[in-house]
């Protein structure tokens, strides 16, 4: 790898800017699909997403991409405790998941609310 | 119980994320989320919802390892899991407890999409009665009650008696099935209208096909209607009353000529004949199956050397179904996986996912094998079913027309 990752700069509903790597911001396929395909600029913009979600967003990309492939037990140990999270905010990451179409986050965060109704129905 | 605590506060949650969720949770709980709100209600109600899930809980891997077994004397059914080996308790009846005071005797005739189609019969509470013989002349003899039973969300559905009958036949075989095209369930019989008086015994099964008659319901019509269609040739079902598995549509079965034939459950019409691979199989331990949607046969072979009877069980598929619709007897079959096993006399039935085949052997024990790991493993469970595997996952589908069977008087209404 001769050049450094490529940076990407994504804005939140309330304005405050992450920059990311490209490699983390293309776990999603919305912001991969707007980027490959020119239609945003510099900063892409992300209405539906607030700062503290986004910022966990980001958090969840960048261990699964920075975690070597066959450390499935620390991925799965990492992933219950991410969730492990008042159902709200796990609401609005499963939201988060959906609108930036990453699919494992997606999973991971359904499931999670699925459990928590199942216990409590 | 807190329920409205599950609702996120403020927030209208979209169908979309709703779906996501509800997807993924098994049909008690979803019974019991209809009663949160009214918008829960409605999702989970939904057709295009249940066929969601549906959808969702076939592919889930693991999801066929269950299947149906009988109580003693047939008197109740209870899924089994294969893996882990459990059964579980059973499933409760199709009807109400006041509709069926007597003994009953339940024969399956198939399940799909979590519908199961039971034939009950009352049963002589006789316990001299021989039951294998009642067993294998159930469907000739009685004339049973026929329901479309979802256990699940406990729906069922009596079939309504057909008026098409002109005098009263002998039913000679019966099968269930799905027809994807028209979104339809249907049950096809066939009869004989044969005199057992005036008629031996081996022209039954003669290929006199002129004695035959049969007809086929639809649920979405709950109605029955005659099968203009002849039997064919092949169709001499000499070996079987239920018609093994359907599969995209096709009910099979292997005819007294030894070949596949099938009802083709859409067009209502009996297809032509095709010739099952490996002709050197010992033939009566064929199994029709179902194998990565496709039709598929379990041939067993038979090598005798040294002291050890050896024996391998090939599973054929089907290259194309067309064949059925009148290429020919040829049929062209791919060779899909190969199970050596050691034992004395296992018979065959039926195969699971991830290429499982279940066997039975000369003891009544059974056995799990796989042909990847190249492992067979006990199942330590007296499993009872009439030679067929019947597989059975739960669902939300709904025949219309069915009603509530809660066999305790003392179970909510959901």
């Amino acid at each position: 790898m001769a050049s450094e990752s490529k940076m990407i700069m994504l804005r939140s509903s309330n304005n405050e800017v992450f920059e990311v790597e490209e490699a983390l911001a293309f776990e999603s396929q919305t912001i991969k699909h707007m980027i490959e395909h020119d239609c945003a600029d510099t900063v892409i913009p992300l209405p539906k997403v607030s700062s503290n979600i986004l910022a966990k967003v980001i958090e969840y990309c960048k261990k699964h991409v920075t975690s070597p492939k066959d450390d499935n037990n620390e991925l799965e140990s990492f992933d219950a405790e991410f969730v492990n999270i008042d159902k709200n905010v796990l609401f609005g990451l499963m939201s988060a998941a959906n609108y930036l179409n990453i699919k494992s986050f997606l999973d991971l965060t359904s499931q999670a609310l699925a459990d928590i109704i199942e216990e409590k129905c | 119980m807190k329920k409205q605590s599950i609702v996120t506060s403020g927030k209208m949650i979209s169908d979309d994320l709703l779906t996501e969720i509800f997807v993924r949770l098994p049909v008690k709980t979803l019974l019991r989320c209809k009663s949160v709100s009214k918008p829960w209600l409605s999702l989970i109600s939904n057709s295009n919802f249940i066929k969601s899930h549906l959808k969702r809980t076939i592919t889930t891997p693991g999801a066929d390892q269950t299947i149906l077994v009988f109580g003693r004397n047939n008197d109740s059914i209870s899924p089994l899991n294969l893996d882990p080996p459990e059964i579980e308790p059973p499933l409760g009846f199709p009807f109400c407890r006041g509709d069926f005071p007597f003994h009953c005797y339940l024969e399956i005739v198939g399940c799909y999409n979590g519908i199961v189609c039971v034939c009950a019969s009352h049963c002589p509470a006789d316990p001299d009665i021989d039951i294998d013989c009642f067993a294998k002349n159930f469907f000739k003899r009685n004339d049973p009650n026929i329901y479309l039973w979802n256990p699940a969300t406990k729906r069922s559905k009596l079939i309504p008696q057909t008026n098409l009958r002109p005098q009263k036949k002998s039913l000679m075989a019966i099968g269930f099935g799905f027809d994807p095209l028209c979104d339809d369930f249907k049950i096809v019989w066939v009869f004989n209208s044969y005199n057992e008086q005036s008629c031996p015994a081996y022209q039954l099964y003669s290929s006199d096909t002129k004695h035959f008659y049969a007809e086929v319901y639809s649920s979405n019509t709950n109605s029955w209607r005659k099968v203009e269609s002849k039997l064919t040739d092949s169709f001499q079902y000499a070996y079987f009353d239920v018609f093994d598995v359907c599969v995209n549509g096709l009910l099979c079965c292997i005819g007294g000529s030894g070949m596949l034939t099938a009802f083709d459950l859409n067009k209502e019409v009996f297809t032509c004949g095709v010739w099952l691979p490996d002709k050197s199989s010992d033939s009566f331990y064929n199994r029709i199956t179902e194998f990565n949607d496709s039709i598929a046969v379990i041939t067993r072979n038979c090598k005798k050397n040294e002291r050890k009877r050896k024996y391998a069980f090939n599973l054929w598929m089907l290259d194309d179904e067309a064949c059925l619709r009148g290429a020919g007897p040829e049929a062209s079959w791919t060779l899909g996986l190969t199970i050596d096993v050691d034992d004395s006399f296992p018979c065959v039935f039926g195969r699971f996912n991830c290429g499982d085949i279940l066997l039975e052997t000369d003891d009544k024990g059974w056995i799990l094998c796989n042909s990847d790991r190249k492992e067979a493993r006990d199942v330590p469970l007296s499993i009872n079913i009439h030679r067929r595997i019947i597989k059975y996952n739960e669902s939300l589908v709904s025949i219309v027309g069915s009603k509530q069977v809660n066999w305790n008087a003392h179970e909510d209404d959901s």
